[in-house]
């Protein structure tokens, strides 16, 4: 088991955060990475979580991401994904069923992470 | 009515062949589901339509054998030879009943009744206390009335309980399964996932709504879920059943048909329908339905519309039914046509203009195409005529007390009908045969170290511009000194004539030739191998045997793949013209004064230091008049060998559409058609494999 690994990133500004993740993002880490999540929901106004790299992904993970943008428009506070066409994340995507052409009913900001390619 | 009757019965006939071959296939499989819905369904069908068509008889009939076969749809009977029997029996009868209305012998009532009483013999009595197993709670998927399973669309909602996944279940792989079972969209349901803060990361809180068009059922989607079953709730409606109950309601939209009749115009209906706002976007504006809500409705939407298009697009480009007549006098006017062209293209030419030369060469391959087109229309799979078969040797081999399997192969290739319906007796003979004197009881065939079960094995396949039948058994095979003694006996060799194998298995296809020692009612009369030559020799083929004693017997039967028009090289004798089937032609040879003389009167040609027999034509049909200095020899292959046929000139290939004689000339040996000349002029067909026999039996007599 390769494990998952968060590195965080500052952005150009002073309040963007990356967070680069890499290795599974499976069932086995979430606990982990909602802690990281949360820590940078507290320190900055916008996320962006990388998922270039990630090798294995779950629905758990999916959810945890789709969790993490909701909360941010909660607290006014913008998260991104990039990375998604990272095969394996977008096989998950597309397997779980998330990809769609509008948001949810919180999804205020129009700005949900699975809207473009749906089938 | 008369027309509605007749539909019916066309359908009928189907109908009940396919129930035999459903029944055959059931005995074999007694517990596949599908077959017994097979046979179910055309029952049904026959029983229903034939009550609507005023076939009272048949319906009646029908819906008692259907009701026990309802029975073991339902679980309540299994199925046994017995029931196959009689259910065969029954399927004999309606075919019966049905040729009775068109003028053929009646049906004994006794005989109606009695099969119905020995079903309901077979039916078990109901037992105390446990009543009949109630049929499917659903169908597993529609089935229409061909039998055939059509595609249901279902929606499904999936909603785990959120621990499923801590549980170890991973709902993707479901998902991934539910796609493997046909076209399927998926859309998760994500209004309940929590905020971080009070997110459970290994629990799940997402559902789904899946729009699932599928053939294999309600019970293989329950069979995804079926390990979590108390893990989730599953709602399962059908949306879309395969166009059983389709009443199209798409009607044309009120605006369309307003400006359909002038009424309104486009620009107005435009400006109108700018002002509404679609429902969907309504419903999520004043909050009464969440938008992903509404996103998976119109998937739902989106899918069935795409499913009833791929549907109404299959159905497009189904069949229609048309009388074989009509297709007879399509081939004919088709036939007349080519021979037209012919004279078209004949007279162009004599006319060098240039212009008419042009106009001939462009109808010269419309024809073309057209007869390709028209002869093809009349193709037909030889499997109908396979599965009869099928019948036939389970029947026969009961009979015989022999343990005998018919297996098929290449019952997809395609012969003219008229060829198939002609082909039919002489392919019962020939199985007739090899099940009675080919293959052996089971003892002897255990002594001789073989298995129990005997095969005859039945392949079509297609070579060049014929096609090759062969029937192959595993039995005794043919005793060669038997049939030369009776050959011998019968007058038909000479007690001191050498023969080759081949020549010696000829003997059999003699006329009045058998050696069976016993008759049965199968085979035996020594009717059967004469017959069937002639059989197959008036359809343009060619039959062949060959046999080793105790391993079996191969006869391959070679036809053309059409009737109506062949290929044919058109030679002179004289000022006559004259046709040989190309097919068999394999070469021409000069044949000159000189080698007339060194042959001196034999009939022989040296071609390439190989001795080749011919006959001269201009003699055999004592045409008057000169030979010419060089004439030419035409070689055939007939059953294997060479024989050449001495004519004129040879004019070249020819587009032949073969005319018959007419009853006056049905008696002219040597001949099988004629066919009309781009000139107007007429030429005669040669039957090569007729003109062979009949040297060879005079050279015998002699």
């Amino acid at each position: 088991m390769e494990g998952l690994i968060i590195e965080q990133r500052q952005g150009e500004q002073a309040d963007r955060l990356f967070l680069d993740v890499s290795g599974e993002l499976t069932i086995c880490f979430v606990g982990e990475f909602r802690e990281a999540l949360l820590d940078g929901l507290e320190k900055a106004t916008e996320i962006t979580v990388n998922v270039e790299h990630v090798s294995a992904v779950d629905l758990t993970g999916l959810q945890l991401l789709c969790s993490a943008h909701r909360t941010a428009s909660a607290r006014d506070k913008t998260f991104g994904i990039v990375g998604r066409q990272n095969r394996i994340f977008a096989e998950a995507e597309r397997l779980a069923g998330f990809s769609r052409h509008v948001g949810c009913v919180k999804d205020v900001g129009k700005t949900c992470i699975w809207t473009g390619g749906n089938e | 009515m008369d027309a509605h009757r007749q539909a019916y019965k066309e359908e009928a006939y189907e109908l009940l062949a396919e129930l035999e071959t459903s029944l055959l296939e059931l005995e074999e499989a007694p517990d596949d589901f599908d077959l017994i819905n097979r046979v179910f369904r055309a029952m049904h069908t026959i029983k229903g339509s034939g009550a609507m068509f005023g076939f009272d008889d048949i319906a009646a009939f029908t819906h008692e054998v259907e009701t026990v076969f309802d029975l073991v749809r339902n679980g309540g009977m299994a199925v046994t030879t017995e029931l196959v029997n009689l259910t065969l029996s029954s399927r004999d009868l309606i075919k019966g009943l049905l040729d009775a209305s068109d003028g053929g012998e009646p049906v004994a009532a006794t005989d109606l009744a009695e099969v119905v009483a020995r079903l309901k013999r077979l039916v078990p009595a109901p037992k105390i206390g446990s009543p009949l197993p109630a049929g499917p709670a659903a169908e597993p998927a529609a089935v229409a009335d061909a039998g055939k399973v059509v595609p249901v669309t279902y929606r499904l909602r999936f909603v785990p309980v959120p621990e499923v996944t801590v549980n170890g279940t991973n709902p993707l792989l479901l998902l991934g399964e539910l796609r493997e079972l046909g076209k399927c969209r998926i859309v998760a349901q994500m209004a309940n996932v929590l905020l971080l803060d009070a997110l459970n990361p290994e629990c799940c809180y997402i559902f789904w709504d899946v729009i699932l068009t599928t053939d294999r059922g309600i019970d293989a989607i329950k069979d995804v879920f079926i390990f979590i079953e108390d893990d989730c709730e599953l709602k399962i409606d059908v949306i879309d059943d395969g166009g059983a109950l389709d009443t199209d309601a798409d009607y044309k939209k009120l605006g369309i048909i307003l400006t359909e009749r002038g009424d309104l115009s486009l620009a107005e209906m435009d400006e109108i329908l700018s002002r509404q706002k679609r429902f969907g976007e309504l419903l999520v504006e004043n909050n009464v339905v969440p938008p992903e809500k509404v996103e998976s409705a119109l998937v739902e939407q989106q899918h069935v519309k795409e499913v009833r298009k791929e549907r109404q697009a299959q159905e497009n480009a189904s069949s229609i039914r048309v009388p074989a007549d009509k297709l007879d006098l399509l081939v004919n006017l088709v036939g007349e046509l080519v021979t037209v062209q012919a004279r078209l293209s004949q007279t162009a030419a004599g006319k060098a203009d240039p212009v008419l030369v042009t106009i001939a060469e462009e109808v010269e391959r419309l024809t073309n195409e057209l007869r390709d087109t028209a002869l093809n229309i009349r193709m037909l799979p030889i499997g109908t005529t396979f599965s009869k078969f099928k019948r036939l040797v389970r029947d026969l081999s009961a009979e015989l007390g022999k343990d005998i399997e018919l297996t098929t192969a290449g019952a997809e290739t395609e012969l003219d009908k008229t060829v198939i319906e002609k082909l039919n007796d002489p392919l019962v003979h020939l199985i007739r045969n090899s099940l009675d004197h080919g293959i052996e009881a089971p003892e002897a065939r255990l002594a001789a170290g073989k298995p129990r079960q005997g095969t005859v094995h039945l392949a079509a396949v297609h070579s060049g511009d014929s096609v090759l039948i062969t029937i192959t058994d595993d039995g005794a095979g043919l005793d060669k000194e038997a049939i030369r003694a009776k050959g011998i006996e019968r007058g038909i060799i000479p007690a001191n004539a050498e023969l080759s194998d081949k020549e010696i298995f000829g003997l059999i296809f003699a006329p009045g030739f058998s050696t069976a020692k016993t008759v049965t009612s199968v085979s035996g009369r020594g009717v059967g191998m004469d017959v069937v030559k002639k059989a197959i020799e008036a359809l343009r083929g060619t039959i062949d045997l060959a046999s080793e004693r105790g391993k079996g017997t191969v006869i391959t039967i070679k036809l053309p793949l059409t009737l109506a028009i062949i290929e044919s090289l058109l030679v002179k004798i004289g000022v006559d013209s004259f046709v040989i089937p190309l097919s068999i032609v394999e070469e021409c040879v000069e044949l000159t004064r000189d080698d007339l003389k060194n042959a001196h009167g034999r009939n022989l040609a040296n071609v390439r230091d190989q001795i080749v027999p011919y006959v001269p034509l201009r003699e055999r049909f004592r045409i008057a008049g000169e030979t010419p200095e060089i004439e030419q020899i035409v070689i055939t292959r007939v059953h294997d060998s060479r024989i050449g046929f001495v004519v004129d000139h040879v004019v070249g290939e020819h587009q032949t559409v073969i005319k018959s004689l007419g009853k006056m000339y049905k008696d002219v040996n040597g001949l099988s058609g004629a066919t009309i000349l781009g000139d107007g002029s007429v030429a005669l067909i040669l039957d090569i494999p007729r003109l062979v026999r009949d040297v060879e039996l005079e050279q015998l007599t002699n």
